[in-house]
């Protein structure tokens, strides 16, 4: 499926969100390289000290001081970090803002809640080059 | 008096002037032509007929002095000219005749008793140069001739033919002076009728300045001023009204020329509260409109945080429930996993609701948007409707699921949306059927496509099928289910209107249900979204 030792980053504010993607990751999927935010300060300059650097980046939308968008921008911004797929992990799923991340230049998005079940299937095609926008509940 | 009164009156005077005023020049027209008449046709023919008199005459006295002449030859040298003198006689008497003649047509033409006089003179002395010609040719004609008598008879024939050249230049005097007459006459009509044609003409241009002055002064001011009127109110002089104190049609004018004016004050004034009113009513839709766009924000805006902050928990509550059913945190019991399976459909359901009741909010504001992308394939869609639905009928093991799909032609459409509507159709079907089938068909056909969901459920009495559609309302059955929102029909049936598509159903008590979907391939009403 997937490599085992890919390393993963996740910003997300809510503790239950970030315990459930550490079980998801961890327990289920069994990485080891999971690096998990609680919010997004210093978010360049803490992402940039991650060894390796992440193959996959996990955003939630609604957070502060910076919220996706921003992450967003910031890494694109990273010569190192152009071309490593970013994901919105959102719980707003309304067709406007699905737009508005496509347009802003994500790879794809997830919605929350996350299906276990299912989500192990939408990496390995995120980190195969695909993007998903359309996510089924 | 009206103005048509006048008008009506001034052109009759006039053309009764004009009448009579003609009269006396017709009239003496008519007197020169009778002048003219009488020189052409009586004085000129009675010159004529006297100048044959006079001819006459002549030949008459050139005749008998030739026939004397040849008798007194006859007897100076003794010839016998019998026969000659008779011929020569016989010619006295015809040129007699001639003069007898002359003188009848004389009488016939003459005018006047002058006239007559005259030819009874010129009878006379005719008659008296004939006896005496006739008396002197006989006597010459007898040998012996009786010189006292031939004597007498040649002075009688001298005086006769003396008369009668007087008598002749009398009557040719006396006609003479008749043409001076009637020339006269002739001229001096005619020099009146110059005259009364000056006047006739003077009369008439007076007549028309009149007349023109009359209609200039009763007319052409009252007209100016309603001009002038009219012009001030057309630029917006409303206060201004027309002082025309006249009778007639101008004075109806006037007034009914200030009522138009005072009307139209009343219109304006009118005019102008409506427009205030109508104003007043823009400013409050506008406000009532922000504020309804406000609200409308407000709760779209509301709605998306609730969603957004109740699919969090949902997301603690769902997953960690399952983290617990896969034994992540230790071993747990068949029992405990079926109550914790519970829990997680439970949670689902009411992820259901949630996302339900936020697409019923969209549509019922209009904000509903659909994600249009092209090169939809449905098969995949229809595949994914079919695994749900295997999973959905895995405890109903007396119910059999048919697939019966063509290949479709590539769609444009919200492919979720497309997937949202089978969903809701087939997963109602799977769950009123308790035996039998559920068959999805699927077929292109034309310019679109149908799919087709048949159940051998309950089915839906014709009376609950309006119901279906409706959003918050459940047929008895759908009650009895005692799960669902009531929102799935009334919103498939929303996006497929959306999709400019069509979804029907087919049911009867007892008799299964049956739902068609048609959805065009490629809509106009669609627009891809493009990134």
């Amino acid at each position: 499926m997937m490599p085992d030792n890919i390393t993963v980053l996740y910003v997300e504010d809510d503790q239950q969100s970030r315990e459930i993607m550490q079980l998801l990751l961890q327990m289920e999927m069994g990485l080891t390289n999971i690096n998990i935010f609680a919010d997004s300060s210093d978010f360049i300059t803490r992402v940039l000290v991650i060894q390796p650097k992440p193959d996959v980046i996990l955003l939630d939308i609604h957070l502060r001081p910076h919220d996706g968008f921003e992450m967003l921008s910031m890494l694109r911004q990273q010569p190192t970090f152009a071309a490593v797929p970013i994901v919105a992990l959102t719980a707003s799923v309304m067709n406007e803002e699905v737009q508005k991340l496509k347009n802003a230049g994500f790879n794809g998005v997830i919605a929350k809640p996350i299906d276990v079940d299912t989500f192990p299937g939408l990496l390995s095609r995120i980190l195969h080059g695909e993007s998903i926008w359309r996510i089924i509940e | 008096m009206s103005l048509r009164r006048q008008l009506q009156l001034g052109f009759i005077l006039f053309t009764l002037i004009m009448t009579f005023g003609s009269w006396p020049l017709i009239d003496s027209a008519s007197q020169i032509v009778q002048s003219f008449d009488l020189i052409l046709n009586g004085i000129n023919p009675m010159v004529t007929s006297l100048q044959e008199i006079q001819n006459n005459a002549g030949i008459v006295e050139s005749e008998f002095i030739s026939t004397a002449f040849l008798l007194q030859l006859q007897a100076a040298r003794g010839d016998d000219l019998q026969s000659d003198i008779k011929g020569e006689t016989g010619e006295f008497e015809t040129a007699w005749v001639q003069l007898q003649e002359s003188i009848r047509r004389y009488d016939q033409l003459s005018l006047d008793d002058e006239d007559n006089e005259f030819g009874e003179n010129i009878k006379t002395s005719a008659n008296a140069v004939h006896d005496s010609g006739q008396e002197i040719l006989r006597l010459l004609e007898n040998d012996s001739v009786d010189l006292g008598a031939l004597t007498e008879n040649f002075d009688r024939f001298e005086t006769a033919s003396d008369d009668l050249r007087i008598v002749l230049a009398q009557a040719f005097a006396h006609e003479e002076e008749e043409l001076v007459e009637a020339s006269q006459e002739a001229s001096l009509i005619a020099n009146d009728n110059v005259i009364a044609n000056v006047v006739a003409s003077i009369v008439f241009i007076i007549m028309v300045a009149v007349f023109g002055f009359v209609i200039y002064r009763n007319i052409i001011p009252h007209l100016r001023q309603l001009e002038n009127s009219s012009r001030r109110i057309a630029e917006g002089d409303y206060r201004h009204r027309v002082s025309l104190k006249v009778k007639g049609e101008l004075g109806s004018l006037a007034e009914s020329f200030n009522s138009m004016a005072d009307t139209m004050v009343k219109r304006n004034l009118e005019l102008a509260r409506l427009n205030q009113d109508l104003e007043f009513q823009i400013a409050e839709a506008n406000l009532a409109r922000e504020r309804a766009e406000n609200a409308d924000r407000v709760k779209s805006a509301f709605l998306a945080s609730m969603s957004h902050e109740l699919r969090t928990p949902l997301n603690a509550i769902i997953n960690f429930t399952k983290f617990v059913v896969k034994g992540v945190m230790g071993p747990v019991t068949d029992h405990q996993v079926e109550t914790l399976n519970k829990t997680i459909n439970s949670a689902k359901h009411l992820l259901a609701l949630i996302n339900d009741v936020l697409d019923m909010s969209k549509i019922e504001s209009g904000s509903l948007n659909l994600f249009v992308e092209d090169d939809i394939n449905v098969n995949d869609i229809l595949n994914n409707v079919k695994g749900t639905a295997e999973g959905l009928l895995v405890d109903k093991k007396s119910v059999s699921l048919e697939m019966d799909v063509e290949t479709l032609p590539l769609l444009r459409g919200d492919r979720q949306r497309i997937l949202q509507i089978m969903l809701n159709i087939v997963s109602n079907a799977c769950k009123f059927t308790e035996e039998g089938f559920i068959r999805i068909q699927a077929r292109p056909c034309d310019n679109h496509i149908e799919l087709v969901v048949k159940d051998t459920g309950p089915g839906i009495a014709p009376e609950d099928q309006a119901l279906v559609f409706e959003p918050f309302k459940q047929t008895d059955t759908g009650l009895r289910q005692g799960s669902g929102t009531g929102l799935g029909m009334p919103i498939s049936l929303k996006l497929v209107e959306a999709h400019g598509g069509q979804l029907r159903l087919e049911s009867a008590l007892g008799q299964g249900a049956t739902f068609y979907v048609t959805l065009p391939v490629k809509s106009e009403m669609l627009v891809p979204v493009t990134v």
